[in-house]
């Protein structure tokens, strides 16, 4: 009982205090760049806690010829070309399904909406599933990963297009036509899978999420996308703010309101959309992280948006660590993963900070 | 949005986009050079042959073991029954692929006959790891098996291994067909090969399975109803009416004793028989002795010639 006094005082101080949540916010950076450097130490070959910090340290101009070079090359290998990209990957997904899920909720005035409710999941999920049953390969290499991206952003806009009426798009209309759409797209997944079932395995691999595989030349062009987006949608925290407050409220303080849902609609479909391409479908990020935020830095997008992409960038790290890390040989889909972990941990933290209390 | 923000934004799209460009140069410039997917189609195109090779792929193993290149391989896969002793590190489960472990053994080329994904494929050629390709299953061949032979003995500097494995084959091949031929008498047996527990999966045209039929002068009853891997119907089976029943291992014999099976000739005569463990699983040089085995037991015994390479381990998987 002390202690949940004490969490609820802590908690009241942060959202009280400007300085404090600026200082949470670092904290939370700081615990990012550990998680980051734990896990590159983690895979199922051993390299020294050091060698790890070398090869870092060797990658970054100027510093790296004071370093030690105390590796193999194949050690070099394994950090930089397959631990990197996949601990980066978990960042840039992580964070884009955090800060999505944000801004989703926040338009939608909804708690249980995430990014994945706008049609976006499954038409990634069609478009990757094709090319796993239909064998297409029109794209080169990365087909399965354009396709997904297309698809996905294909059924935002047709969600969308077909949500609009006299140049507004009615959020709960919209929610509506996002969940019909996902189960529509989901029955033609299912067909399809059925059409084949030997390729089900594979395909069931891309629908639980995976952050192994990911490699530089797809997660270069997916980070630039997603900083960008990530970006301009930080910038519209007043706006937002004030859409969650309902739109005749939004367009008394000045805010263009289908504007500003279009545009925010379209960056998070942009920066999700590129982030699943390359991880398939990863839940419960986009849904719980948003809140993670709210519960500790309050209402505010000022301080929600970049606290749900931090939390959301270590959780998806850490959940990846135990993907990686819990059968030795065997990567387990990390979505199993973060539904396994993620709702306890999730109950707890509102337990202990919201003290059986929710609200904005 | 006010200027200021847009301000910001610019100077972001540029940061990100310069800082993403130094990034893939930079990148780019420490590859040692991609490694290349290598098929039977493409060949292997460099005189000097590789001693550092890691197979995914149970048959693959098993004939670089027949070719006498077995000390060029540094990993194998959870699949791999032949050699038995088998002692090289196991560094995969499909579908999922150790890429570290893979990379740790230094290789310079990774086997695989199963579609990987794209994104396990190209962290080994970010690696400057070869990946070769091989066809298996469905749409392989006999022809297929002895084309893979020749690859795998450029590839391992044992092409004249491979020479003498092929014509083995094709010799082993030419006197399992005269000799069933004969003993049929112009009237083959009708067989049906029982591949699934779950369902009747079985074999058709176009699968190493249906040649293995074909060799033996026995008729597939699956044959000429679909190609590939497929569920006959019951009806099918009952139609064809087989004269003699391959029943792979894993299936329950009790399944025989209902419909459609249980009015066929071959349950009504006893001419069932159960497959040895893991054969007709891959399609490699090993399989002359199932063709073999399939022809003893359809019309009789008969022999084929010794294996031309000496090996520590016998490849016939019943000898």
């Amino acid at each position: 009982m002390r202690s949940m006094i004490k969490y609820r005082t802590f908690r009241t101080y942060i959202q009280g205090h400007e300085g404090a949540k600026y200082l949470t916010l670092i904290f939370l950076f700081l615990l990012l760049v550990l998680s980051i450097i734990f896990s590159s130490f983690i895979g199922s070959v051993h390299i020294s806690f050091i060698s790890v910090l070398q090869i870092y340290g060797s990658q970054i101009p100027l510093i790296s010829r004071f370093l030690p070079e105390n590796y193999t090359t194949t050690q070099y290998t394994i950090i930089a070309s397959i631990r990197e990209p996949e601990v980066l990957g978990g960042l840039v997904v992580g964070a884009s399904l955090g800060i999505g899920g944000a801004v989703i909720q926040s338009i939608f005035r909804n708690p249980i909406t995430e990014p994945y409710i706008i049609g976006l999941s499954s038409g990634a999920a069609l478009g990757a599933v094709m090319t796993i049953i239909l064998g297409l390969t029109f794209l080169g290499l990365y087909t399965q990963q354009l396709l997904a991206f297309i698809f996905a952003m294909a059924s935002v806009l047709a969600v969308y297009m077909f949500a609009l009426r006299g140049g507004k798009a009615h959020p709960t209309y919209m929610l509506l036509t996002g969940v019909a759409l996902s189960f529509f797209l989901s029955a033609i997944v299912a067909l399809l899978l059925f059409s084949n079932i030997n390729l089900e395995n594979e395909a069931f691999f891309w629908l639980l999420g995976s952050l192994e595989n990911i490699n530089w030349l797809e997660l270069f062009p997916v980070t630039a996308v997603v900083i960008l987006c990530s970006f301009i949608l930080a910038t519209q925290y007043r706006e937002l703010d004030a859409l969650q407050m309902g739109d005749t409220h939004a367009r008394s303080v000045g805010v263009n309101v289908e504007r500003t849902k279009g545009l925010s609609i379209f960056l998070v479909a942009l920066s999700v959309s590129a982030s699943v391409s390359i991880s398939g479908l990863i839940g419960f990020v986009g849904l719980i992280m948003p809140h993670v935020s709210r519960i500790i830095f309050g209402g505010s997008n000022r301080f929600v948006l970049p606290g749900s992409a931090i939390t959301g960038a270590i959780f998806l790290i850490l959940a990846d660590d135990i993907a990686r890390g819990a059968v030795v040989g065997v990567v387990i889909p990390i979505g199993i993963i973060t539904g396994i972990i993620g709702v306890p941990f999730f109950l707890l933290i509102m337990r202990k900070m919201a003290g059986g209390k929710y609200g904005t | 949005m006010n200027r200021t923000n847009k301000t910001i934004i610019a100077v972001v799209v540029v940061v990100v986009l310069l800082a993403g460009g130094i990034g893939y140069v930079h990148y780019a410039s420490n590859l040692k050079g991609k490694g290349v997917i290598l098929t039977v189609q493409s060949g292997y195109n460099s005189t000097v042959p590789m001693t550092r090779i890691v197979s995914l792929d149970p048959g693959a193993t098993a004939t670089i073991y027949g070719l006498g290149a077995y000390k060029d391989l540094v990993g194998g896969n959870s699949y791999d029954l032949y050699p038995p002793n088998e002692t090289l590190p196991n560094v995969t489960d499909y579908p999922a692929m150790d890429v570290e472990q893979i990379v740790n053994l230094s290789p310079q080329a990774v086997i695989s006959f199963t579609n990987y994904s794209a994104g396990q494929v190209s962290e080994l050629l970010n690696a400057s790891i070869d990946y070769i390709f091989l066809s298996a299953g469905s749409g392989s061949s006999i022809q297929l098996i002895e084309k893979q032979n020749t690859f795998l003995g450029e590839l391992t500097g044992t092409e004249k291994n491979a020479t003498l494995m092929n014509n083995w084959m094709n010799t082993s091949l030419n006197d399992l067909k005269n000799n069933a031929t004969k003993m049929a008498n112009g009237k083959p047996l009708k067989g049906f090969y029982y591949l699934s527990q779950d369902k009747l999966w079985t074999t058709g045209n176009n699968t190493f399975e249906n040649q293995y039929f074909q060799y033996s002068d026995i008729i597939n009853i699956a044959g000429n109803i679909s190609s590939g891997f497929y569920q006959i119907s019951p009806g099918e089976i009952e139609n064809g009416s087989p004269q003699i029943l391959f029943v792979n291992d894993y299936v329950n014999l009790s399944r025989l004793n209902s419909q459609p099976f249980a009015d066929t000739p071959a349950v009504k005569d006893g001419r069932v028989y159960v497959t040895p463990p893991n054969a007709f699983d891959e399609p490699d040089f090993r399989d002359i002795y199932m063709i073999q085995w399939m022809v003893d037991k359809a019309y009789g015994n008969v022999t084929i010639p010794e294996f031309p390479i000496h090996l520590k381990y016998s490849p016939d998987p019943l000898g």
